[in-house]
C-alpha cells in the first residue's frame, strides 16, 4: 500500500508525542510489544559437549605445546646421557688417559678442579668438532632482514642535535634500486599502480576551472615508497629537507588508545609495516615528495608519456575519480551502506562505538585492502583521508575521504571535512599525488569550432564519433574536398589552418541562377538585380546575352560578379546547408551539424592548393603539359599563351574563354580548374582583397600558387574573376 | 531471568550485549526500514547505542518483567531514532551530536518542529476523543486490530470502519485549515 502524506504525518505525531504521560505510555507498551513480542533472550548454560569443544579450542593447543617442549627435553637427555659433561666439554674428552677411580659416575666442574694437574695428563679436544655445544645461538637464532631495519629516533627531544641514521653500502644500493623500480613504473604510467582518468565531458567547476585528464595513483603513497625518498635525501646531504619531512611518530601518542606506543616506535621503520600507508607527514613533506618525483622524471630521457607535474588533487578532481564516472554515488562503490548483503566492511573507519577493529583494521590498513572502485582505486574512502586542495576558497587545505577514526558518514564523497585547514602531521592523513601529462589533442578540434581555448582533451570514442558526423557530412556532399587542419610552412613562417571543406569545381551559372531565383520568388526586391552578373564586360555580344543564361553554359564557372554578390551567394548557401542538416538530424534523430560557408582565405586556398605546403610550384605538381602516356603534350590547364610559344596540334580545342568546371586535371585533393579557368577570389590577412590562380587570360606564370595576384584590391565584376566557397563545421 | 541479567551485566559486560543484541536487533532493525526508511548504517549505530544505555542505566531500573525491560529499550531506541531524522532533515551536518539522556529530553518540547503541518495535525489531534487518537496513532505504526481491540472499547469488526472515516475527517481539516491559512497571507 502506498504511503499518503497523512501516513507520513501521522508516523512523525507518533513519535513527537510525549510518553511521559499516562496515556500515551500505553500507546508505548502495544507498539513495543507488537514489535518486540516473540523476542526472548535465550539464557542457556552450556552443556558438557559444548563446554569441551571451547575447552579444545583454547586449551589443548597450551597442553601440546607443554608436553612437546617436555618430550624434546626428555629426548635430548635421553640422547646425551652424559649430557651435563658435554654442556662443559666436549664428549670425547671422556676419554682421558687417567681417570681417577673415586670419580667414575658423576663428572662435575668441581671435580676437575680437585684433581691434580699430575692425574689428568691430557685434556684432549677432538680434532673433528662436529658435536658442538648447545649455545642459545642456535636456539635462537638471528634474524636477518634483507631490508634495513633503522630505527629513526621520534623520542629525542627537539632541543638536542637530532642522530640522523647512517646508512650502509649495501643499504644505499638497495634504496637505489627501489628508486628505479619506482621511477620505471611511473614512466610508464602502469595500470597496477596508475589509473587513467578521462574526463567524458566539459566539467567546469564554479570558479571556472575546466578539469583535465590524469593519471592517479591507485593506493595510498607507502612506507617503503617514503623511505626511498627521505634515504635518497639523506645520501644528498639535504639534512634540512630531511628533518622536515620526516615523519613525526609522537602524534600516535594522540589517539588516546594503548597500542599507539608500539606504533611510534615501528609503523615506520619495521619492515612489516611496508605496505602500509604513510602517516604523521607535513605538508610541506608532501610538497618535497612530489618535486623530487617530478624532478627524476624531468631528469630521465625515456619520458614518453609526456609527464609534466606530479601534484596533489584538487578537491574536485579527486571526487571525480572517486565517483567512478557516476555522480550520484554516496561512497565509491555506489552505497547507501558500508557493509554487503554477507554483513562484511567494504572500508577502514570507525563503524561501533568503543570497537574500531570491527572492521579488521584498528588503525590503518595495507594500502590495497578492500575492492577497487569503478576507476581501480583502492581505499578512496577510509583507512587514510587523503590530503587535497581546495581551488580559490578560504581555506586551501584540506583532506577528502575520512581515516580510520571517522564514523560512516565523514568516509563518504561529499560530505564535509573534518581535517580542514589542518597543516600539522597526523596519524590518520595521508596522500595520493595526481600525474599530469602533456594534452594530446587538436586533432579534430579544428572542425568542431573555436574550441583550441579548452583543456580537454578529447576521448578516443569522442574522437571516433565526431569523424563519423564529419566523414557522413562529406559522403551527403560529395562535391566538396576536405582539408585537414595543421601546420605549414609559408614564406619561413609556420601557420595554421584549422579544417575545412572546400568545392571542388568553381561555382557555376548554374548555381548561381539558382540564387537569383531564389532571390527574385522570397524576396521580391531589386536585389536579384543587383547581384545578377554584369553581362556587358564581356566585350563581345554573344557573350554578353548568353553566357549566363544560356543552357550549354549552365557548368561554366560564373564571372562578372561583384564581391558582394558572391559574399550573398555564401551566405545563402549557408542558410539552405543547415536547413538540409537539420532535415537530415531529424530523420535519423542524430545531432544536427551546423556549418559557415564564406570566401577563402589567402593562406586557406594556399593550403587547398598545394595541399598543405607540399607543393610550391603549380597546383597539380607537374609541367604546363602533360607528362603521362596517354594525354602526353595535352595542356593541364586554362591559361593565356605567350606569343613566344608555339601551338601545338593538340591545343585546337583550347578554349578561348573560360571552360567547363570539370575540365582538366583535379589536383591531389581532387580539386577542379584552381589554376586556370577563372580567378579565385581570396581574402588577405591585412584585409585586402583579390584573385588568385591565374585566369584564362593571364600568362602561366600567374598559375603558381605563390605567384603575384594581378587582381588586388578589385571588387567590381570582372570577367575573369570567379569564386569558391568554403565550409567549416561549427557544431 | 532478569536477576541473571543483572549478574551478567557486572560481569560480563559484552556478554550481555549480545545476548541483548541477538534477542532484539532484528525486530527493531525491521520496524526503523519499514516505517521510518532511514539507512542500516544509522540504524545499527542507534542499536547499539541503545543497548549501551539499557546496560548503563540497567542496575538502577527494577524491572520486574521482561516485558517492562523491553519497552523501556524501545523508548530509548525511538528517542535516538527521532534525533537521527531531525538531524538528517534540518541538515546540520557540521554540529556534534550530543547524547541526551532520557531524562533530559523531557525539558524538549516535543511539540516543536519546523514543519508546520505536523502542529496543525497535533492540534487537531487533541481536539479528537481519546479512543480515536489511539486508534490512528497505532495504526500507524502498524499494530494489528485485534491488540487495538484491548486498549479501545470497541469491537473489533468496526474499528476498520472508523479507521477509514476519521482519516477522511483528519484530511478535510487538515485541507480547509491550509485553504485559511492561503487566504489570510
Amino acid at each position: 500500500m502506498d504511503k499518503t502524506p497523512l501516513d507520513d504525518l501521522l508516523n512523525q505525531a507518533f513519535l513527537d508525542s510525549d510518553f511521559d504521560k499516562t496515556e500515551n505510555q500505553q500507546l508505548l507498551n502495544t507498539v513495543s510489544e507488537s514489535v518486540l513480542g516473540e523476542a526472548k533472550i535465550a539464557l542457556y548454560k552450556p552443556s558438557i559437549f559444548h563446554r569441551i569443544s571451547g575447552l579444545l579450542s583454547n586449551k589443548v593447543i597450551i597442553l601440546l605445546v607443554a608436553i612437546a617442549t617436555i618430550t624434546t627435553a626428555w629426548l635430548g637427555l635421553i640422547a646425551n646421557e652424559d649430557m651435563e659433561s658435554s654442556l662443559y666439554l666436549p664428549r670425547e674428552s671422556i676419554y682421558l688417559t687417567a681417570i681417577p677411580e673415586e670419580m667414575d659416575e658423576v663428572q662435575t666442574l668441581s671435580h676437575i678442579d680437585r684433581l691434580d694437574s699430575k692425574s689428568f695428563k691430557l685434556l684432549k679436544r677432538p680434532k673433528n668438532n662436529f658435536i658442538k655445544p648447545v649455545s642459545a645461538e642456535l636456539l635462537f637464532p638471528k634474524i636477518n632482514y634483507e631490508i634495513p631495519y633503522i630505527k629513526i629516533d621520534s623520542s629525542i627531544a627537539e632541543e638536542e642535535e637530532y642522530r640522523f641514521p647512517v646508512l650502509t653500502a649495501e643499504q644505499a644500493s638497495a634504496n637505489q634500486k627501489r628508486k628505479g623500480i619506482m621511477l620505471k613504473s611511473l614512466l610508464k604510467l602502469e595500470k597496477d599502480k596508475y589509473a587513467e582518468i578521462n574526463v567524458s565531458k566539459q566539467i567546469k567547476n564554479k570558479q571556472g576551472y575546466v578539469m583535465q585528464n590524469f593519471y592517479m595513483r591507485t593506493s595510498e603513497v607507502t612506507n617503503i615508497e617514503y623511505k626511498t625518498f627521505l634515504f635518497d635525501i639523506l645520501l644528498k646531504y639535504r639534512k634540512a629537507d630531511f628533518l622536515i619531512a620526516k615523519p613525526k611518530q609522537d602524534e600516535w601518542l594522540s589517539l588516546g588508545s594503548s597500542q599507539t606506543e608500539a606504533m611510534k616506535d615501528l609503523y615506520f621503520s619495521h619492515p612489516a609495516y611496508d605496505d602500509y600507508p604513510v602517516v604523521n607527514v607535513s605538508r610541506a613533506g608532501v610538497e618535497m615528495y612530489c618535486q623530487w618525483l617530478s624532478g627524476l622524471v624531468a631528469k630521465s630521457m625515456r619520458n614518453k608519456k609526456k609527464i609534466e607535474t606530479i601534484r596533489l588533487p584538487y578537491s574536485f578532481e579527486w571526487t571525480y575519480a572517486a565517483e567512478g564516472g557516476n555522480e550520484k554515488n554516496q561512497y565509491p562503490w555506489g552505497g547507501p551502506y558500508v557493509r554487503n548483503s554477507a554483513g562484511c566492511f567494504l572500508a577502514n573507519y570507525h563503524p561501533v562505538k568503543d570497537q574500531a577493529n570491527a572492521d579488521g583494521g584498528l588503525f590503518t590498513v595495507t594500502a590495497e585492502t578492500y575492492n577497487p572502485n569503478d576507476f581501480g582505486l583502492y581505499n578512496m574512502s577510509g583507512n587514510v583521508a587523503e590530503m587535497v586542495t581546495y581551488y580559490q576558497e578560504d581555506t586551501l587545505i584540506g583532506t577528502k575521504g575520512g581515516g580510520f577514526n571517522n564514523a560512516a558518514h565523514f568516509i563518504q564523497i561529499n560530505s564535509p571535512d573534518p581535517n580542514k585547514g589542518v597543516k600539522e602531521p597526523k596519524p590518520y592523513i595521508g596522500f595520493r599525488p595526481i600525474v599530469m601529462c602533456k594534452d594530446r589533442l587538436n586533432r579534430l578540434v579544428g572542425v568542431l569550432g573555436d574550441n583550441r581555448n579548452l583543456h580537454i582533451a578529447h576521448r578516443e570514442e569522442q574522437f571516433k564519433a565526431n569523424e563519423k558526423r564529419v566523414i557522413d557530412f562529406w559522403d551527403r556532399h560529395q562535391n566538396y574536398a576536405l582539408i585537414d587542419g595543421g601546420e605549414f610552412q609559408l614564406n619561413d613562417n609556420q601557420q595554421y589552418v584549422k579544417p575545412f571543406f572546400i568545392q571542388k569545381t568553381e561555382v557555376t551559372n548554374a548555381n548561381f541562377t539558382e540564387f537569383i531565383e531564389f532571390l527574385e520568388e522570397q524576396t521580391k526586391t531589386v536585389l536579384s538585380q543587383k547581384f545578377a552578373p554584369d553581362g556587358t564586360q564581356w566585350g563581345i555580344k554573344a557573350f554578353n546575352r548568353h553566357y549566363f543564361t544560356h543552357p550549354a553554359y549552365q557548368r561554366y564557372p560564373v564571372v562578372n560578379i561583384s564581391r558582394e554578390a558572391a559574399i550573398a551567394y555564401c551566405n545563402w548557401l549557408e542558410v539552405i546547408m543547415n536547413a538540409i542538416e537539420q532535415g537530415y538530424a531529424e530523420q535519423n534523430e542524430t545531432k544536427a551539424i551546423q556549418v559557415k560557408v564564406s570566401l577563402p582565405s589567402h593562406i586557406e586556398w594556399i593550403a587547398a592548393a598545394g595541399d598543405m605546403g607540399k607543393y610550391n610550384d603549380y597546383p597539380w605538381h607537374s609541367t604546363l603539359r602533360n607528362n603521362g602516356k596517354k594525354y602526353e603534350g595535352q595542356l593541364m590547364a586554362n591559361f593565356k599563351y605567350d606569343s613566344k610559344e608555339e601551338s601545338n596540334e593538340l591545343d585546337k580545342d583550347k578554349p578561348n574563354v573560360t571552360a567547363p568546371v570539370y575540365s582538366y586535371w583535379p589536383n591531389t585533393l581532387g580539386i577542379y580548374n584552381i589554376g586556370g579557368n577563372a580567378a579565385e577570389m581570396v581574402n588577405y590577412e591585412d584585409g585586402s582583397i583579390g584573385a588568385k590562380g591565374g585566369s584564362w587570360n593571364k600568362p602561366a606564370k600567374f598559375m603558381l600558387i605563390h605567384a603575384e595576384d594581378p587582381f588586388k584590391g578589385i571588387s567590381e565584376p570582372n570577367k575573369e574573376i570567379g569564386f569558391r566557397p568554403i565550409i567549416r563545421i561549427v557544431q | 531471568m532478569i536477576k541473571e541479567l543483572k549478574h551478567i551485566t557486572k560481569t560480563d559486560r559484552d556478554k550481555a550485549v549480545e545476548l541483548i543484541f541477538k534477542a532484539y536487533s532484528k525486530p527493531l532493525q525491521q520496524y526503523a526500514v519499514n516505517q521510518w526508511q532511514v539507512e542500516e548504517d544509522l540504524i545499527w549505530d542507534i542499536i547499539y547505542k541503545s543497548i549501551y544505555k539499557l546496560i548503563e542505566v540497567f542496575n538502577d531500573k527494577d524491572f520486574e518483567h521482561e516485558a517492562q525491560m523491553k519497552a523501556y529499550l524501545f523508548r530509548i531506541f525511538i528517542n535516538y531514532l527521532k534525533n537521527a531524522i531531525r538531524d538528517k532533515n534540518t541538515k546540520q551536518q557540521g554540529m556534534i551530536q550530543v547524547e541526551l539522556s532520557v531524562n533530559e529530553e523531557k525539558k524538549e518540547n516535543p511539540n516543536e518542529s519546523n514543519n508546520p503541518q505536523l502542529m496543525q495535525l497535533i492540534l487537531i489531534l487533541d481536539e479528537l476523543e481519546d479512543w480515536k487518537r489511539v486508534l490512528l496513532l497505532l495504526k500507524s505504526q502498524g499494530v494489528s486490530y485485534s491488540e487495538i481491540a484491548k486498549l479501545v472499547n470497541k469491537p473489533e469488526k468496526n474499528l476498520k470502519v472508523y479507521y477509514g472515516r476519521l482519516k477522511e475527517e483528519v484530511k478535510q481539516r487538515l485541507e480547509s485549515v491550509n485553504e485559511k491559512n492561503k487566504s489570510h497571507g
